[in-house]
């Protein structure tokens, strides 16, 4: 827990938001898996972080927990969410709404499925503005529409008259940023927001979110198995793997000088423009089954890099996070 | 990544042992289903009805159409003795002084059996010509397509009621091959064929109005399995349609069907039982579900649901 | 829209023809009917009847008439006797059925010489004078042969029609005013002590049949509950002869509502629990299905409320596939309840059917079953309508 506030301390006065210690965990049948097993993160007022991993790593519950938006089986177990100075698993669900979609929004990653088939789109961002602005039908539907012009969805008026089934792909993802934003949040959750669409829309949909973020300086945790994303629109860096975070740095450093051997095949892993190889590396093994993770690190068994006595060390203990440069953090034995 | 390290054979072994251990589809649902308090009291409540309509003949105390109408033998109450042979009436008698115990245990094997055959008869019928609709498309399908628009559009219980009234009081209607009648009335204890020839026509008619919903499945299933890329990469080796659909397409749509006919076996022998009660179906002295109720007195002197 | 329906509508009339064409023709293959009885009286008793009552009982059911004329009189009323254009009878020689098989060999003053397997045949001619229906296409179903020998079909359905509304429509509005609100919240409330009871009492009542309900809902509430000295219920009928009293609720006057309703609540309550129990496990799986749809999950990622999550965003999308089962209370509306009818004696429609079946009389039995034809017929083309309504998807072409 102290790690965390070493962390944060420089930038203790414009914290958005503090994950302290979180835990969540899914009560199943075959047992209880530890989904996130004790986060530490922060973000900064008008900051982008990304957060990547695996499928299955825990940073899509990381980002449900911040909205508790975790459903059974699933549970926060542990930990702290501060945003703006409140605890949010400390507020009443009632409040927790009012925090919903107006201060904290998420988009997600299949938006044609994540918007409701049987109600008009433009009723759907009303929707939005009503509960949080008490804003009535028409003035709801006015402003629906300046948010779609906003994210460039051609002839607004028409396309909010239209139902989901009858936009594409990209123009969903649009109309769940103009959805997201109709109330200025402080906060913008983005998870995997572009897996789902043809590269090309990919690349117009993150421009419009950087585009919109410089005008109306909304904080972004950015949630993501790209690295290419991460890449172009991260700040800092968050690295996790099986329900912890193994390493943090700001965009450039990871990039240029990534410390966890994970991070390391993940940077590996992914072709870069004008450098010639036989193949791209691949990390051998799988996740592990997080019902009964490793007893020591978590990333040993697939491990190529750790030899010697080092090894056995991390088979029996799980290393701590710890600065090994200064704002460079990383999860592993390795540099002791 | 140039920090290659040799590859450490040991652990990479015990990083997949969790994997390995990792349950076969078997385990996972035989656990499931044993965690599945429902299913195992289900399960075995329908393994006692099983074995007793398997044994109909060796456990009933009574041969199956034993009937004494003398008004001592009538209505008696469970675990009473017969005042003519004084073996056990095991749940007593009913209005003409037959054996509870011993028709329902018939009873079971003979509507357990109609269901079973007029489910797979309508299952075979209904994957056939589903199939057939959605691997040939075109006019078949069309035709096939309208003939399950009308059968389902009928009132089902109106239409099964009229037909079994036809055809099943005067089974010569429908012609039925001999061995078909020997077979039934080996599998159902019949002594008399005219008994086995009004099962084979009930489950005739439970067949021509069953079969539409499995063929629709079918049909859907097969529309999408002949899309995927296997059906593809066989057509492509030169194998012929039968092969195909024999080979790669029933296998892959059949699973939904399965379900279907747990589903359709509820059916036939609710319709089954319910024809039987209403008087139309299999009748007395052949006991089936529908006609094998214990009816008290009360109930027999007033209405005519007493068979 | 109108496209569809118009394209509905013709086939619908196509369905109603074959399938009344059909129905009407084996029925009146039916053996053991009005002919069968009478041949075995006549080869039975001691004083022979009226060699021509045979014929006389073939000309009441019209079985002299080919197949088709005869369902041609039934649907329209026509032919009742040879065309009559510009006020000359024409064809009024052609035959149209056959009254007394044999074979015959005609000889005509031309020369013709014709054998025929008719004795006595009949023509167009013939059928001028006969009683015939308006045909059910003018909604008359033509007289009972059976039930009330003699009376118009309409009377007898008339007669029976009030009580099976009463027991389907009381028993499918109680049904669905349960199933809906308890589906929505077994679903949401998932495993809660709720939840486990009325899903394992549902699952009993939706897995065996109202038969059994129907029998064992007398066998308890009126012959043990009695015998007790428990407030029962009657084994049936729609009235009382006499005065009943029950256990600690009084004495029941025949023919008072007290009466009747007193009659009509056990069958009401065994046909609401045998369908509210399948709606219920419908519902249920079809809330639990789309709670975890993503658009719930933005619903609640907008902020709001559990209640407006589910109520909004949730129920709407659920009771779409629900619009199958509810439409086909229509059909059940006139021949639903068939079984419980039975059970409990009362005289409503399905009752009627199966004494129609049973009394040979196909008037009767045909227009039951005309009616649930039209009703289903009716049900699918408005599922298909509630569905476009219901959900933007779909659209009628």
């Amino acid at each position: 827990m102290s790690s965390t506030n070493g962390r944060a301390r420089d930038a203790k006065s414009d914290l958005m938001l503090e994950i302290k210690g979180l835990k969540t965990q899914f009560y199943t049948e075959d047992g209880v898996i530890k989904a996130v097993d004790g986060v530490d993160l922060y973000v900064k007022r008008g900051e982008t972080l990304g957060i990547v991993g695996e499928s299955g790593c825990g940073k899509s519950v990381t980002s449900l927990s911040v909205m508790r938006l975790v459903s059974a089986p699933g549970k926060i177990t542990e930990g702290k969410i501060i945003f703006d100075g409140t605890d949010l698993l400390k507020i009443p669900e009632k409040e927790m709404t009012k925090i919903r979609g107006n201060r904290i929004s998420m988009i997600f990653q299949q938006p044609t499925t994540c918007l409701n088939p049987v109600f008009k789109i433009g009723d759907q961002i009303s929707e939005v503005l009503n509960i949080h602005q008490s804003l009535g039908k028409e003035a709801g539907q006015k402003r629906a529409i300046e948010l779609l012009r906003m994210v460039g969805i051609p002839s607004p008026e028409k396309r909010a008259q239209a139902y989901p089934h009858e936009i594409s792909g990209g123009q969903a993802q649009r109309v769940m940023i103009a959805m997201a934003l109709a109330c200025a949040p402080e906060l913008l959750i983005a998870d995997e927001p572009t897996t789902a669409l043809d590269v090309t829309i990919q690349a117009q949909i993150l421009d419009l979110m950087r585009g919109l973020k410089e005008k109306t300086g909304t904080a972004i945790m950015l949630i993501t198995h790209d690295l290419g994303v991460v890449a172009e629109m991260a700040d800092r860096v968050v690295v996790m793997y099986a329900g912890q975070i193994v390493e943090e740095a700001d965009v450039r450093t990871l990039f240029a000088h990534p410390l966890h051997p994970y991070t390391k095949g993940l940077l590996g892993s992914i072709p870069v423009l004008g450098v010639v190889r036989d193949r791209l590396d691949v990390i051998p093994g799988f996740v592990p089954n997080l019902l009964n993770p490793p007893p020591g690190c978590r990333f040993e068994p697939r491990c190529e890099i750790c030899v010697g006595a080092a090894r056995e060390r991390c088979q029996v203990e799980n290393p701590p996070l710890r600065e090994v440069e200064p704002g460079h953090w990383a999860r592993t034995w390795l540099y002791d | 990544m140039a920090i290659t390290a040799i590859k450490p054979q040991k652990e990479n072994e015990q990083a997949r042992k969790p994997l390995a251990r990792a349950d076969t589809q078997f385990n996972i649902v035989a656990r499931r289903f044993r965690r599945h308090r429902l299913a195992m009291v289900s399960l075995l409540v329908l393994g006692v009805i099983l074995v007793a309509s398997i044994l109909a003949k060796q456990i009933s105390p009574f041969e199956r159409d034993y009937l004494n109408v003398e008004s001592a033998a009538k209505f008696l109450p469970p675990l009473s003795r017969s005042p003519e042979t004084g073996a056990m009436h095991w749940l007593g008698t009913n209005q003409i002084g037959q054996d509870l115990f011993t028709r329902l245990v018939y009873a079971a094997r003979i509507s357990l059996t109609t269901a079973m055959l007029a489910t797979t008869l309508s299952t075979l019928v209904g994957t056939i010509l589903g199939t057939l609709a959605g691997y040939f498309r075109g006019i078949l399908d069309s035709v096939i397509q309208r003939v399950i628009d009308f059968f389902s559009n009928l009132p089902q219980l109106p239409i099964l009621l009229i037909l079994t009234a036809v055809l099943v009081t005067d089974p010569r209607l429908i012609p039925i091959p001999t061995f078909v009648i020997k077979f039934l009335q080996a599998i159902m204890l019949f002594d008399q064929e005219r008994e086995a020839r009004v099962v084979a026509a009930l489950i005739l008619i439970l067949t021509l109005l069953g079969w539409t919903g499995v063929a629709r499945l079918m049909r859907g299933q097969v529309l999408q399995v002949r899309e995927r890329d296997f059906v593809e990469g066989a057509r492509a080796l030169g194998a012929n349609s039968l092969a195909i659909i024999t080979r790669h397409i029933v296998p892959n749509a059949f699973p939904p069907v399965i379900v279907a006919f747990t589903l359709g076996l509820a059916a036939s022998l609710t319709a089954e039982t319910g024809l039987s009660f209403l008087g139309v179906g299999i009748q007395n002295p052949v006991p089936t579900w529908g006609i094998c109720w214990p009816l008290p007195r009360a109930i027999c002197s007033s209405g005519r649901i007493c068979h | 829209m109108v496209n569809f329906l118009i394209r509905r509508f013709v086939a619908m009339i196509v369905m109603f023809l074959v399938i009344t064409f059909v129905a009407y023709n084996v029925l009146s293959l039916a053996p053991g009917g009005p002919l069968q009885e009478l041949m075995q009286q006549q080869q039975n008793s001691a004083n022979r009847l009226d060699p021509f009552a045979l014929e006389r009982v073939m000309q009441r059911y019209e079985f002299d008439i080919d197949l088709i004329p005869r369902y041609t009189r039934w649907l329209v009323g026509q032919p009742d006797g040879p065309l009559n254009l510009f006020g000359q009878e024409m064809f009024g020689a052609t035959q149209v059925g056959c009254l007394r098989k044999g074979e015959t060999i005609f000889k005509y003053p031309d020369g013709r010489v014709v054998v025929s397997d008719c004795e006595v045949p009949v023509y167009l001619n013939d059928l001028k004078g006969r009683a015939v229906s308006k045909g059910i296409l003018a909604l008359d179903f033509g007289t009972s042969q059976g039930v009330l020998r003699g009376r118009p079909v309409s009377e007898v359905l008339n007669s029976r029609i009030g009580l099976t509304l009463l027991l389907q429509g009381i028993s499918s509005l109680l049904a669905l005013a349960i199933a809906v609100p308890l589906g929505i919240y077994t679903a949401v409330k998932q495993y809660s002590k709720l939840d486990y009871a009325t899903t394992t009492v549902a699952f009993l009542g939706s897995s065996l049949p109202s038969l059994f309900w129907g029998l064992m809902g007398l066998l308890v509430f009126a012959v043990l509950f009695k015998q007790w000295g428990l407030p029962y219920f009657p084994a049936g009928t729609f009235v009382s002869n006499t005065p009943q009293t029950v256990p600690l609720i009084g004495v029941i006057e025949p023919e008072s509502f007290a009466d009747r309703a007193w009659h009509l609540i056990l069958p009401i309550l065994i046909l609401t629990f045998v369908s509210l129990s399948g709606w219920i496990r419908y519902i249920r799986a079809s809330v639990l299905e789309v709670l975890k749809q993503d658009y719930v999950r933005t619903a609640r990622a907008k902020g709001l409320t559990e209640r407006a999550v589910i109520l909004k965003h949730a129920v709407r999308n659920a009771l779409i596939p629900f619009i199958t089962l509810v439409v086909t209370i229509l059909p059940g509306l006139v021949a639903g309840a068939i079984i419980t009818e039975t059970i409990f004696s009362l005289p409503g429609v399905g009752n009627l059917l199966v004494a129609a079946i049973y009394g040979s009389d196909y008037n009767v039995a045909m227009a039951v079953l005309l009616l649930s034809v039209v009703l289903t017929l009716i049900a699918y083309v408005l599922a298909d309508i509630l569905y476009t309504v219901a959900d933007p998807r779909i659209r009628l072409r």
